[in-house]
Formats: C-alpha cells, sequence, structure tokens
C-alpha cells in the first residue's frame, strides 16, 4: 500500500479525533459524554499507531503472496476472552433470577441492565469475533489470496472491539432502546454500520481477487451472512434521535409494524448471525478436521438457498397469537415448519461428512466437539419448528422453554463449531509445536460444556413447560389454581440447575483458554507427547 | 477474459442471494401499512403526556421489557389475570413496542389502577418486602434520582415528527404539563390537553404525586410509577366491537 | 389490491411458481454431468495448503 493512502488514512483518523471532540463538548448528557470521549481515545491510538509504523515502514513488508494471519490470530484471541466474559455475565444474571439479592439493586448490577451485556457479548462479541477471524482465515485459503483492501481487514477488526466496548458500557450506565439483541442506541448502530461495510469490502474484495474459478461454498454462507446482517441492522435500527448530541432516540415504527420488525431482524439474528455464518463455519473445519470431503457438495447448494430463502419468513412466530395480523402469524408459522428441512440439509453433510472416518471420533477431541455441534444443530432445528407451532406456542411463549431453546442452539452448535475450530486454528497459529498443550483438557472441556448444556436444557423444559402448564390450570369451580407468583416460586430450584449448567459451560471455557496459552507457549503436557492425534500436522 | 467472468459470479452470488432474502421481509412487513385491518377502530388512545413519557424512558432504560410482557393473549386464563386481550391500537403510539418475550415477571399490558402509588413505590425499592417469593430486583435509586426533564419538549417534538399527534400546545407545554401531572396541581393545561374529553379515553389522566416524596422534588419514580398507572386504562372497550369486520383479523 | 386477492394469489399461483423454481433448481443442480465438477469442489479445503499460498490457478 502506497504511502499516500497511509497519511490519507491518518487524516481520516485525525478528522474522526475531531468531530469525537466536538461531540464530547456539545454532549447533551453524561453517557454520550462519555462515548464520545472513547471514540476520541480510540482515534488518537490508532493514529498513533499507524504514525509508528508508517515511520519504521513495517507496513513495506507485507507482500500479496502471503495470507494475511496476524489479524486472525487477534481475532481468535479476542474470541476466546469475550467468550468467557460472556459465559461469566450469563452465569451471574442466572444466579440473579435463583438468588435475587445478587441484584444488589444498584443500577450497574441489576438483571435488567446485565442481561443485555451477556447476550451481546456472547452473540456480537464471542460468536462475531470468531465469525470475523474464521471467515478471514477460510476466504483467503479456499481463494488463495491474500485479504483485499490492505490494512482495512484490521479496521474492522478493531472497530469491531470498539462496537462490543460501546454497547456493553451503554448497557450497565442505562443507554438502551430495547430492541432484544439491538439494544445499542442510534450512534453505536452508526458505528457497527460503519464496520460492517468494511467488512463486506474486504470478504467481497478478496473473493473478487480470488485465485480459483469456484467459490467455495463456505464463501457463501459467510456472504449471505454478512449481506443479510447489513440489511437486517439497518431496517431493525431506523430510529429518530431526539438530538444529535445526545443518546436518546425514538424508532421509527410503532406497536405492530414495529414488533414484527424486531422480529424479523430477532430471528435472522439467530439465522443469519448464528447460523449462516457458522455453516460457513463447519463447511470448512469439518472437512478439515475429518480430512474427508464434504458428504454431498450438490446438497450443499440446495440446502443453502433453501435455507436463505426459508429463514427470513420466520420471524412472527416469535409473535403468535399477539395484536400481529394473524395471517402474518400463520405465514411465518407455515415457513417456520418448512425450515427443518433445509436446517437438516445441514446437518445430514455436516454429520455425514465423517463417513469413512467415523472411527476417528474416538481419538480426536476436537472432531467429536465439531461433530457434537451439528447434533445439537439438529435438535435445536428440529425442536424451533415444533414450538413455531401456535398451539405449542401457546404453551411455550413467554417460558423458559423459549430460553432453553435458544441455549441449546447457542451453547451447544454455536458454542461447539466455535470452540472446535478454535482449538483447529490454534493448533496451527499459534501453537510452535503445531499441536495443542493438552488432548485430554480438550475432552475436559468436552464433557463439562456438554453435561453443562444438558443440565441448562433439561432444567430450561421442566420449568418452561411446568410454568406454561401453572398459568393456564384451572380448578373444578373454574378459579385459577396458582396466582403468577406461585409459579415464580415454583422456578427455583429449576434456576439453581440452570446456573450451575451454565457454570459447568464456564468453567470448560477457562480451560480451554489455559490449553489456549500453554500451547501458545509451545508447552505439551506431561505424559501427552506420544498423544499426537490426526489434529497434529501432518 | 477468465477474470470478467469470475468477477461476474462472485457479483451475481451477492445479487443473487440478496434478493433470495429481501423476499420474506417484504411480503411480511410492507402490507401492514396498507391493509386495512392491521390496527383496530376504538376510541380512547391518547398519547402519553410528558411525565408517562419520561416513565416509559425509564422502564425502557433499566430494562423491564426482559422479564415483562405488554401483551395479552386471547386466552382465557390470561384474559382472566390479566383483562381484556391487547389489541394492536393499543400500542400504535409505542416508539419503541414493548410487548416484550419474556415473563419471568406478569404481563403489564393493563397494570395501571391495580396497585396503589404505595404499592408500587414500595414494591419498586423492595420488591420482597410486599411480595416474598419475588425475584425481582430493587429499585431504591428511583426514588433518589431527580427526573431530568429540561428538554422534554425535544421528546415530543420527536415523536410528533415519527407521527405521534403531539400538537403544538403540547409541545410548547411539555415541561408545565410534566410539572403539574407529578404534582397534582394547576392540572387544568394538562387535563384540556390530555384529558377524557378530548381523546374521548377510558379514564382520565391522573395528576398527583406518584412517587410519594414529596410535590417539591420530581423523581424518577414519580416517572416510572405515573406510566405504571396509566397502562392499558385508555381504550374504551364500549366502542370496542368485536365483531366489526374491521376489527376482525 | 385487497387482503383476500393477496391472499387467494399466494394460495394458487404463488405455490405453484415457487414450487416449479424450485423443482427448476434441483434440476439444474442434480444434472448429471456435474456430478465430476461436485466432486472436485467438496475436496477444497483439503487442497490448500495452511501457510502458502501456492501456485496461482487460472491467474
Amino acid at each position: 500500500m502506497s504511502l499516500t493512502m497511509r497519511w490519507l488514512q491518518m487524516g481520516l483518523l485525525g478528522l474522526g479525533a475531531v468531530l469525537a471532540l466536538f461531540m464530547a463538548a456539545n454532549a447533551k448528557d453524561a453517557l454520550y459524554q462519555f462515548h464520545a470521549w472513547i471514540f476520541f481515545a480510540a482515534a488518537v491510538l490508532a493514529l498513533f499507531f499507524m504514525a509508528r509504523n508508517t515511520m519504521s515502514g513495517s507496513y513495506l513488508q507485507e507482500k500479496d503472496t502471503e495470507y494475511m494471519d496476524k489479524v486472525v490470530k487477534y481475532g481468535i484471541v479476542a474470541t476466546m476472552f469475550w467468550g468467557v466474559v460472556g459465559f461469566a455475565v450469563g452465569v451471574y444474571v442466572a444466579s440473579e433470577l435463583a438468588f435475587p439479592w445478587l441484584n444488589w439493586d444498584f443500577p450497574l448490577t441489576n438483571f435488567g441492565r446485565l442481561r443485555p451485556v451477556h447476550t451481546s457479548a456472547v452473540i456480537f462479541a464471542f460468536g462475531g469475533n470468531a465469525l470475523i477471524a474464521t471467515s478471514f482465515y477460510v476466504v483467503q485459503r479456499t481463494n488463495r489470496a491474500r485479504l483485499a483492501f490492505g490494512n482495512l481487514a484490521w479496521f474492522v477488526f478493531w472497530g469491531y472491539q470498539l462496537f462490543i466496548v460501546l454497547a456493553a458500557t451503554s448497557y450497565v450506565l442505562g443507554g438502551s432502546q430495547s430492541r432484544e439483541y439491538a439494544e445499542p442506541e442510534w450512534y453505536i448502530d452508526v458505528w457497527l454500520t460503519i464496520v460492517w461495510v468494511a467488512y463486506f469490502l474486504v470478504f467481497f474484495g478478496t473473493l473478487v481477487k480470488r485465485n480459483v474459478s469456484h467459490i467455495y461454498v463456505a464463501n457463501w454462507f459467510y456472504l449471505s451472512f454478512i449481506v443479510t446482517i447489513a440489511m437486517l441492522h439497518l431496517g431493525n435500527n431506523l430510529a429518530l434521535p431526539v438530538s444529535f448530541f445526545g443518546t436518546k432516540s425514538y424508532s421509527l415504527l410503532s406497536g405492530a409494524p414495529d414488533a414484527i420488525t424486531q422480529w424479523w431482524y430477532g430471528h435472522n439474528a439467530v439465522g443469519f448471525f448464528l447460523t449462516a455464518g457458522f455453516l460457513g463455519m463447519m463447511y470448512y473445519f469439518i472437512p478439515k478436521q475429518a480430512e474427508r470431503p464434504v458428504y454431498s457438495y450438490r446438497l450443499s447448494i440446495v440446502h443453502f438457498w433453501a435455507l436463505i430463502f426459508t429463514y427470513i419468513w420466520a420471524g412472527p412466530h416469535h409473535l403468535h397469537y399477539t395484536a400481529l395480523p394473524d395471517w402474518v402469524q400463520t405465514l411465518g408459522m407455515v415457513m417456520s415448519v418448512i425450515l427443518w428441512m433445509p436446517s437438516w440439509g445441514g446437518m445430514i453433510n455436516g454429520l455425514m461428512t465423517l463417513s469413512g472416518a467415523w472411527d476417528k471420533l474416538r481419538t480426536d477431541p476436537i472432531l467429536r466437539m465439531l461433530v457434537i455441534a451439528v447434533a445439537f444443530y439438529g435438535m435445536s432445528t428440529f425442536e424451533g419448528p415444533m414450538m413455531s407451532i401456535k398451539s405449542v406456542n401457546a404453551l411455550s411463549h413467554f417460558t423458559d422453554w423459549t430460553v432453553g431453546h435458544v441455549h441449546s442452539g447457542a451453547l451447544g452448535w454455536v458454542g461447539m463449531i466455535t470452540m472446535g475450530s478454535m482449538y483447529f486454528l490454534i493448533a496451527r497459529m499459534f501453537s510452535p509445536t503445531g499441536r495443542l498443550y493438552s488432548y485430554t483438557l480438550v475432552s475436559w472441556h468436552f464433557w463439562l460444556a456438554t453435561l453443562g448444556i444438558v443440565l441448562y436444557a433439561a432444567s430450561m423444559w421442566v420449568s418452561g413447560i411446568m410454568q406454561g402448564l401453572m398459568w393456564r390450570e384451572y380448578d373444578d369451580q373454574g378459579f385459577l389454581v396458582y396466582s403468577f407468583v406461585e409459579t415464580v416460586e415454583a422456578m427455583h430450584p429449576y434456576y439453581v440447575i440452570r446456573a450451575l449448567g451454565g457454570g459447568l459451560y464456564l468453567l470448560g471455557g477457562i480451560i480451554m483458554a489455559y490449553n489456549f496459552y500453554m500451547s501458545a507457549k509451545g508447552r505439551v503436557r506431561a505424559g501427552e507427547a506420544e498423544l499426537a492425534p490426526a489434529t497434529a500436522q501432518a | 477474459m477468465k477474470h470478467d467472468k469470475i468477477e461476474r459470479s462472485a457479483t451475481l452470488l451477492l445479487i443473487l442471494s440478496f434478493l433470495v432474502v429481501t423476499v420474506g421481509g417484504l411480503v411480511e412487513i410492507i402490507p401492514l401499512f396498507w391493509l386495512n385491518n392491521t390496527i383496530e377502530k376504538v376510541k380512547g388512545m391518547r398519547p402519553y403526556t410528558p411525565l408517562e413519557l419520561a416513565g416509559r424512558n425509564i422502564y425502557i432504560r433499566e430494562g423491564c421489557y426482559l422479564c415483562h410482557s405488554q401483551m395479552i393473549r386471547p386466552f382465557r386464563d390470561e384474559v382472566e389475570r390479566y383483562g381484556h386481550y391487547s389489541l394492536a391500537a393499543e400500542s400504535m403510539y409505542d416508539h419503541p413496542f414493548q410487548w416484550g418475550s419474556k415473563r419471568t415477571g406478569p404481563d403489564l399490558a393493563r397494570v395501571g389502577g391495580k396497585y396503589s402509588d404505595q404499592w408500587h413505590v414500595q414494591h419498586l425499592i423492595d420488591p420482597r418486602a410486599v411480595v416474598p417469593e419475588s425475584v425481582m430486583p430493587g429499585y431504591p435509586f428511583l426514588a433518589q434520582n431527580e427526573l431530568k426533564f429540561d428538554d422534554i419538549a425535544d421528546h415530543l417534538r420527536t415523536n410528533a415528527a415519527l407521527g405521534v399527534p403531539y400538537d403544538e400546545d403540547m409541545i410548547k407545554n411539555a415541561k408545565a404539563d410534566l410539572i403539574a401531572q407529578a404534582t397534582g396541581e394547576n392540572t387544568e393545561g394538562l387535563i384540556k390537553r390530555y384529558g377524557k374529553e378530548r381523546w374521548g379515553s377510558a379514564t382520565e389522566v391522573k395528576a398527583r404525586d406518584f412517587g410519594l416524596n414529596g410535590k417539591e422534588k420530581i423523581t424518577e419514580m414519580d416517572a416510572l410509577v405515573a406510566y405504571l398507572q396509566m397502562l392499558g386504562t385508555l381504550v374504551d372497550f364500549k366502542t370496542f366491537d368485536v365483531k366489526n369486520v374491521e376489527n376482525l383479523r | 389490491m385487497t387482503y383476500e386477492t393477496v391472499a387467494a394469489w399466494a394460495g394458487t399461483f404463488g405455490t405453484i411458481l415457487v414450487g416449479l423454481f424450485f423443482i427448476g433448481v434441483l434440476i439444474f443442480i442434480f444434472r448429471p454431468g456435474s456430478k465430476k465438477t461436485y466432486e472436485e469442489l467438496a475436496r477444497v479445503p483439503l487442497q490448500d495448503d495452511d501457510n502458502d499460498i501456492g501456485e496461482r490457478k487460472n491467474g
């Protein structure tokens, strides 16, 4: 990249810093001012590092014939870090529901403000970093090209971390637009839009400059994830700020149209962020780890188009029996049931890729993790369509059953496929020995996480179905049997079990972080030297 | 030559996948704006008073929507427990909607008038002092925090720009109306602008020291309780004809 | 346009159209001549070297 280009970039950063100062100076509320200062600090820091690298000329050593891997490695570290943070906050808020004194009746620690920190940390910080890092890794390798647009990938990485910090601090300090999984206020949304456009340019630019003729299917999933999230983010966050210098905004839409827009977004955050993107991961890392070709490439094409077409329609099942017009609800239900098929197409393709290599499951804990992820994916995508049937939903909606369903998908599918892929990447990119510090610890992680999910999902099934039934129970005289608070009281033991399950999952994450650290130091756990599974480089 | 073709197919993939993912949203969302049966024809809906709007913003800020729905489904048990099932019309001025997705606590769509101010204040400060089995966090700080409402007129203006029927008179008097409602004094203007007579609501605008912490001090507690006490009290269900085809959804 | 006409269209021609389109896609994907291409494509992840961009195909 030319020197002029770098000066131009530094000029932009300088302008950004000035704009941030201007925002800070005119801020109408403390949160906005705080965030303006964060923007300012970020711009100045970026400027400093760019200037340093420009002076030293280190950027001149980057060659177009090499993969751009440092940004991927940073992404893996960020994934691990935010993963542990997100799980820990999750365990904490789960404990608050079991033991409400943990709220401390203090704004920053109350459930209502911490819950979005948990959801955003696991979905966007953990999941998002995993998606960005793996998509950068996969798109380079399957297309045999270095990432496009020079250091724009670094802007994507750091810009995304900035988004995470802004979002998390916003929630605890009282800035939220109350749209689930899209809580950040308008200026944070604008920032994410800029970062996301840059992400799209890097990914798509790499596809365009590729050195192979076909675009491998994993890239299709990543591309559709990036494009659809852009569309959903823009559509769902349309809002009018009260002032350009203040945090608060009011959504463009109201009532029923606002609700369907939110769940069009909300369900497809699941469909495209947590499914399509991670299917891209599946289509690269499972063949790679199993050393087997994709079971059926044709199936992957069919299920790709069917999946992205159908998912978008499924949002209304979050609004069954509400004041949303009935025809939308029914349409959403039908499409949600149809969605079962393309989802299982993906599951079959992932599992059957192991044909001829099933024996590796006995010796390779990383492959085991990747495969159980697909199994959980299959389970969740069966449960989901079932819960979207109106009569089932009448019972399950507003209860913990939904929470359990989300977590069997999020902990089982998203978490396990990510952590399997991370282990794969750690061995190749960080470890000087080309293998992990310990495969026994991977097994420990696997079992702790699996047990954690089982506890979580089972307790939420029981509490969800039980509460749903208690709400609607009548006695012989035709009176409601339970007051609301009696149904809350009945939840207590299950909330304790749920927190325990989450704790086990968190413990697995911590073990992984330890294994990562030791692997990067090039250590091999005592007694494991001879245990070099297929995972170590051949 | 070959390169051109390759580039085209990457672009083609982009365009095709984008087209495919737009269809569902377009079909399900756009018609809501022009199909005539999305929102029922009922009497009584009025915009939030400045104090209620400020209270609503606190409800949003504290994440109440994460545990409380505002959407009563048309089932026997819900209607008996919470009241008449929710109409789309009842949230037509809600930017954003607060229907919720989880009931860790009960539905609040019609909580207005069900409990006394005293109960709400006690319950918000220390939920387990009133309901021992509750798992709700306490919000004692609401009673301490003075409500910031210097820019409340801007909030009304923003809502007006989005289609909420606030007129110039309401925007101009926003601050005065807020103070009047939180103190219960000089309420004629407030009643004229938001009252039953003008909007045909089922209940009159309430004005009093909702937070029970003295009239000199307007706190976040005043605003939040004012909001809770009006939830679901507006529509005059005598004017709602279920059998009218226009209201069938 | 009213709700009824849209519903009627969606329930008849709309369904048939989308169904035909889907069958068309299936036929295109499963056409016999494409087998070899797809088998090659299925091996893409196994072909890349981890750290070198390698020789440029179709460059």
